[in-house]
């Protein structure tokens, strides 16, 4: 009798957990946070550039005294990937939930491919988001972006060279950007761009795989009682140290945005 | 009788106390959301200004302009001294007329320099001009809709029951259309 009494209240208590959970399938966030590769369209060597010299650009070299007295310290710049029209997806939504940059200073890209029937793992690239956050775009503006992307990525040597090579034409449209960032809004008074360029271009086809963190986070949100809940639950376990062993089997290292917002001052083409 | 006397007051002083709440809540739920429009409002501004100023710098570097394109131009500029002024002048009315014909101009301006390529430097210029139209468009049209939804709460809030007894003096707030924001645009490519 007590057991099926247990039964019922476990059933009861799982269909509210379930009702009051939302999965947040809107575009999982990705270990790596700087680069979100969905459409499985980068090379690695693109994407361990992105993550190394985004990560370096948040954690180290924004970091300066003379920044965080102007607030504009924390730029952080994601690049992601997407199969479908641009308009199937709300990049403004995905860029305040993820909270790109710290002070707003955040910049996201998403590029969007569409499958392609002879070959599904190279998606065609069919156009960019390009979305900056509310401070950043006091300093780096739609225009100036569209400068760099009409220098780089729309460069005329890839009329000859690298015809379709995106992850090329991102990689250079990407250190554009890196050296207008560090030279234009932080005071760095060189960035050597073309010898970063020149070392992607060397090793565009070697494997970085195991550099970058790989998966993504499921995201799940409780209802403020269903967390109570889990909390009193955790605590009752805290003798046995089963409380202690959620955290460690769920200790997984990843990195997360600023708490970046953006106003929706993005341009899609 | 003594126990008549009790209810009677216990019931008015229980309906006093429910009236005094609700009245409490009414008022302070009509300032909280009040506030919120008004601070949506400042953002809406705060995000044309900076598209007017921006996009005001294009303009000047449009070069051989043709006499309908000077028109636009002239148009602009009129009504972007008219838009800060009122907006200095908290007349919100006026400045969201004055940012209407702004915003209409625009996109005139925007469909004829398309049909005459001549009147603009260079093709770096004319994208820059369309990104930078663009994408302040989409920042415009992200902070009315937030303005919008702030506003359809005010409204239901002074116009829903039990407030509505309360708050039957107030105005609701109009809602900002989007006529000049939400049109496609012309594409670069």
């Amino acid at each position: 009798m007590k057991i099926k009494k247990f039964f019922g209240l476990g059933v009861i208590f799982a269909s509210f957990l379930l009702g009051s959970c939302s999965n947040e399938t809107l575009f999982a966030r990705s270990n790596a946070f700087y680069i979100n590769d969905q459409a499985e369209a980068l090379l690695s060597s693109t994407k361990y550039l992105i993550y190394h010299y985004s990560s370096e650009l948040y954690e180290k070299d924004s970091r300066n005294e003379q920044y965080k007295t102007q607030k504009i310290d924390g730029a952080q710049i994601v690049v992601a990937t997407h199969i479908g029209e641009p308009s199937s997806i709300n990049t403004t939504e995905i860029f305040n939930n993820w909270g790109i940059g710290e002070n707003d200073m955040g910049l996201l890209l998403m590029l969007h491919f569409a499958p392609n029937p002879q070959d599904k793992y190279s998606p065609t690239y069919i156009g960019m988001t390009r979305e900056i956050g509310k401070k950043l775009s006091g300093y780096l503006s739609m225009f100036r972006l569209e400068e760099i992307f009409i220098n780089t990525w729309e460069n005329p040597m890839f009329d000859t060279v690298h015809i379709k090579d995106h992850d090329y034409k991102l990689a250079f449209f990407y250190i554009a950007i890196l050296e207008e960032i560090y030279t234009k809004i932080y005071t760095h008074v060189d960035f050597d761009s073309e010898a970063l360029m020149d070392s992607y271009d060397r090793n565009q086809y070697n494997l970085y795989t195991d550099l970058i963190p790989q998966g993504y986070r499921n995201e799940v949100f409780f209802d403020w009682w269903v967390w109570l809940l889990i909390a009193l639950g955790g605590l009752s376990l805290l003798g046995s140290g089963g409380f202690w062993m959620m955290f460690v089997s769920s200790g997984k290292s990843f990195k997360s945005g600023g708490g970046g917002k953006s106003g929706g001052y993005k341009y899609t083409r | 009788m003594k126990k008549v006397y009790y209810y009677v007051i216990g019931s008015v002083a229980l309906v006093s106390v429910a009236v005094g709440a609700t009245w409490i809540y009414a008022a302070n739920g009509e300032v909280q959301n009040n506030n919120n429009v008004i601070e949506a409002t400042g953002s809406v501004h705060a995000k044309l200004s900076n598209r007017y100023e921006k996009i005001g710098a294009f303009i000047d570097a449009i070069e051989n302009a043709n006499e309908a394109i000077l028109s636009f131009l002239n148009t602009i500029r009129d009504a972007r001294i008219a838009f800060a002024e009122a907006v200095e002048a908290q007349n919100y009315v006026a400045a969201r007329e004055e940012a209407d014909i702004i915003d209409a101009s625009f996109t005139e301006l925007v469909f004829t320099m398309e049909d005459n390529p001549a009147s603009y430097q260079t093709v770096n210029l004319y994208a820059g001009f369309m990104a930078e139209f663009s994408a302040s468009t989409n920042a415009v049209t992200y902070s009315i809709e937030t303005f919008n939804s702030h506003v359809n709460i005010y409204n239901t809030f002074i116009q829903t029951f039990p407030n509505v007894i309360f708050l039957s003096n107030k105005t609701p707030y109009k809602i900002w259309a989007l006529t000049n924001y939400n049109s496609t645009l012309p594409t670069f490519n």
